[in-house]
């Protein structure tokens, strides 16, 4: 029921736009995907196809360790 | 050959003097290993998104480069003695990788241009 109410498939960024690369230097991009505390969110969230989501998820660990992104806690 | 990159912070108090340095052990490393430097961006002072070593920011340098993969076990060793660079990490690029060109402003507003091009090998190393 819940489904019907909020119908709208949502579909991959990524999938959709074939030029945008995920770039684990890009950390403006890579926020997008993340909670305020710094938690990787999950894709049933913006929709990422299984593919997508997991280059964004090594892109964020990536970043998280040369310190361009947090691990844990907000971002300055 | 093969084509990587690496990212290093260096203690933000480091002067220009330090840096340059850095970069140009960096140089000779990998030219003495008959590797070929493609790219060095001095990214310059950024906060860090947590400390390192006590630092809360660092000087971050990015560069890309060609070099057997021996050569890059023994720049990774001089980077970890190096008592100035407080972090550094290096990333496999694919295998065919061409370098971005040159973009034609300088990299800050305009960073689509370099990011463009790249592509990365994204098996687990």
């Amino acid at each position: 029921m819940i489904k019907k109410l909020f119908g709208r498939r949502k579909v991959c960024k990524f999938c959709a736009d074939r030029d945008i690369k995920i770039d684990y230097k890009d950390i403006n991009q890579l926020r997008y995907f993340l909670s305020e505390r710094g938690k990787i969110v999950p894709r049933r969230i913006y929709g990422n196809c299984a593919r997508h989501q997991r280059e964004v998820t090594e892109a964020i660990k990536r970043a998280r360790q040369i310190a361009l992104l947090p691990y844990t806690g907000s971002f300055y | 050959m093969r084509s990587y990159e690496t990212i290093l912070i260096v203690r933000p108090n480091a002067n220009e003097e330090l840096i340059a340095g850095i970069v140009d052990k960096i140089t000779k490393t990998i030219q003495e290993g008959q590797g070929s430097l493609l790219k060095v961006d001095k990214w310059g002072l950024r906060k860090l998104a947590y400390q390192v070593k006590k630092e809360k920011q660092g000087y971050y340098i990015y560069i890309e480069y060609c070099t057997p993969p021996d050569i890059l076990f023994e720049l990774e060793r001089l980077l970890s003695i190096d008592e100035n660079v407080i972090k550094f990490m290096t990333v496999k690029l694919e295998e065919n990788y061409i370098p971005a060109k040159e973009p034609e402003a300088p990299a800050q507003p305009e960073e689509e241009t370099t990011r463009g091009n790249e592509t990365f090998e994204t098996t687990l190393a």
